[in-house]
Order: C-alpha cells, then structure tokens, then sequence
C-alpha cells in the first residue's frame, strides 16, 4: 500500500464518499459536508490500511455512520427536508427512483446502497455494517421488496 | 417501469464538484498541520519530562530568593539579613537599658533620608583629639613640646579650640585647658581632662598662617 496523501484518497475515493452521502441523504450540501468530515477523521485518525479497497470500505463505514448522525441531529429532525438535486439532470425515472431509495428507512437504504452501486455482496456487507450476514439478507430483501411496492416494478 | 438500472444510473451521475475537492484538500492539510504542530507539543518523552520540570521548579524557587538575598536595602543589610532573627538580634540594641535610653531597635529606626541626615554628624563627630594616658596634664604633652608663652598665633590656635570643643557640645571652652604646648612643626597642642584621672585629651590645632 502507497503512503498516504490528502491528495491521493480525495482523488480516488472522492467521488465514491460524496456519492455514498448524497445517496444517503439526498442533499447534495449535506453530503458535501458529510463527505468533507469523513475525509477530516482520515486525517485525524490516520488508520493503516491493507489495500486501497481495506481503505474505501473504511471511508463508505465512516459515511454511513456519518450520515446516522446527521439524521439523527436535531436540527434535521425538526427542519423540513428541500428536495434538492445535483445540478447534473435526472431523468423522471430516476428521480423516481432516487425519491423511492430515500423514503427508505436508513438500514435498509444503507445496504440497497451497497449492494446496488458499490456492488459489495451481502459477505462483504456484512462485514462492512460489522452486522450477520443473514441480518443483511434480511434487511436486503425487505428494502428490496418495499422498492417493488414503492416502484410497482422489479428492482 | 424504473428499477435498479436507473438508480444506478442516476448514481452514476453523482460525482463530487472539483470545487468541493479543493476545499477538502486544504482543509485536509490544514488538519494534518494542526495535528504535526499539536504532536510535536506533546512528544516530550516522559523521562525527559521529569528533570525539565523538577529544574524548572528550582529555578522559580531559587532564582527569586537569590535576588531577594542579593538586594540591597539601607543601611547595608541585605533583606535576607533582615529577614534573619540572629541579624536582628544583632542590630538589637543589646540590653533593655540601652533601649530605654532611647536606642531604637532596627525595626523601628528612623527612616532613610533620617539616616542618611544623621550620617554626616557622625562623621564630624569624630573625635578631634588623642586620649592620652598620663600622670598629669603636663606629662600628657609630647615630650618634644615647648611652653607656648606669647607664642604667635596662640589666640587664633584658641579660636580654634573654642570652635572644636563647642562643636563636641561638651560644654568645654579654652578655660578648660590643663596644660599647653608648641610642637615644632607649627602645632599648638592644648591638654584638658579625659574620662578618667589619669587619662587626657590631646587637641592639636595647626598655627595659623
């Protein structure tokens, strides 16, 4: 594994922290902060690290975690959320879907998220979340099943 | 119908702006710095620690004292010899006698410009004679000295005296005098009583040009 740099983790790692925030917490701000926050502890904390991907599972666990702590502040429980969205355009469809994600409840979010665009299996998810793996099959297929429901389609 | 396809989609479109990468650097180095600087204020190692500390400590406890010690104050006295109960003692008039003829013991003593007035007087007040011990007066003169008869400048020798002896505050004045002589060299040398019977007070008073 190559030392260490600022530069070199928000060059590889930058986009895939942001986009795990965003698909969390649906607020492009919030999860540019979340993810600035998330670098700042890599920072402080300066983990050894494996592998470059021992260090992304260990930047998508500190987001996840990060972004709990963010639903759970006060002042995002009483605030009522914009429905913000990148500059980049959706497509209905995807808004649609992106809507339907984040009406999730956050653990089932959290491993829709994992499972559909980081492509970790349930193992690896598991292992991520420090959950059992039949927990994440479970938590998997229900969040799976109310997207179906959300969606009228497959997912 | 949308499915997974799309969310990955739209994910796929979410990539972090080159301005918050930026921002996220600087603070990254602002982080680490602050961290390098707050490290290297803690990496004393604890066995160095102790004597920086323990010397530390010797010096504000005996750095202050010394200075203290070395200070002057009046009359000569260091604040330590003030401080000290023998000094004080010592500077103690030395019995209750001596206090209740007015010694004042050091603590309550005049203040400086007091002192200081007083310190000339005890330079002029120096003695101005020679206590000599003889069986009388005229053997208290030097043995080289003449009668001074109608020596010249006799009378200006007894201004002198007079001046001399009025400023012992004695109550003394030229009628005093036992005996008197001329020293060779210009010299009147004039003998009244001393403190006891065999002990004379020598004046000598150079003539008068």
């Amino acid at each position: 594994m190559p030392a260490f740099t600022p530069e070199a983790a928000v060059a590889q790692f930058g986009d895939t922290v942001f986009r795990a925030a965003f698909g969390l917490v649906k607020n492009p701000q919030d999860a540019e902060d979340i993810a600035q926050e998330v670098f700042l502890n890599l920072v402080r904390h300066a983990p050894q690290f494996d592998s470059a991907e021992h260090q992304k599972a260990w930047l998508l666990r500190c987001t996840i975690n990060r972004c709990k702590s963010h639903f759970r502040s006060a002042w995002v429980r009483r605030s009522a959320p914009l429905d913000e969205h990148l500059s980049t355009p959706f497509t209905p469809a995807e808004n649609t879907v992106l809507d339907a994600v984040a009406a999730l409840p956050m653990k089932y979010r959290q491993v829709i998220y994992l499972h559909y665009i980081e492509g970790y299996s349930t193992a690896e998810i598991a292992a991520l979340l420090d959950l059992k793996q039949n927990t994440v099959l479970s938590q998997l297929s229900r969040g799976r099943a109310l997207l179906k429901d959300t969606l009228k389609g497959e997912f | 119908m949308p499915d997974s396809q799309d969310y990955k989609s739209a994910m796929d479109k979410v990539t972090a702006g080159q301005r918050w990468k930026q921002a996220t650097l600087e603070k990254m180095q602002a982080e680490a710095g602050a961290q390098k600087a707050a490290r290297s204020r803690r990496t004393i190692p604890f066995r160095r620690a102790i004597p920086l500390a323990a010397a530390a400590a010797v010096c504000l406890l005996v750095i202050p004292a010394a200075a203290r010690s070395l200070t002057p104050i009046s009359g000569g006295a260091t604040a330590a010899d003030q401080a000290s109960p023998r000094a004080a003692t010592r500077q103690m008039p030395e019995s209750s006698a001596a206090a209740d003829n007015g010694a004042v013991p050091f603590a309550l003593a005049a203040a400086p410009e007091a002192a200081m007035a007083e310190a000339p007087q005890d330079t002029a007040a120096a003695p101005a004679y020679t206590t000599v011990e003889a069986p009388s007066p005229e053997s208290a003169l030097p043995a080289q000295a003449l009668p001074a008869g109608e020596a010249e400048g006799l009378d200006a020798a007894l201004d002198q005296l007079d001046q001399i002896l009025a400023a012992e505050g004695e109550g003394r004045t030229r009628s005093d005098v036992l005996a008197g002589g001329l020293v060779e060299g210009d010299c009147f040398v004039f003998v009244l009583a001393g403190d006891s019977e065999t002990s004379y007070r020598l004046y000598q008073i150079p003539c008068a040009q």
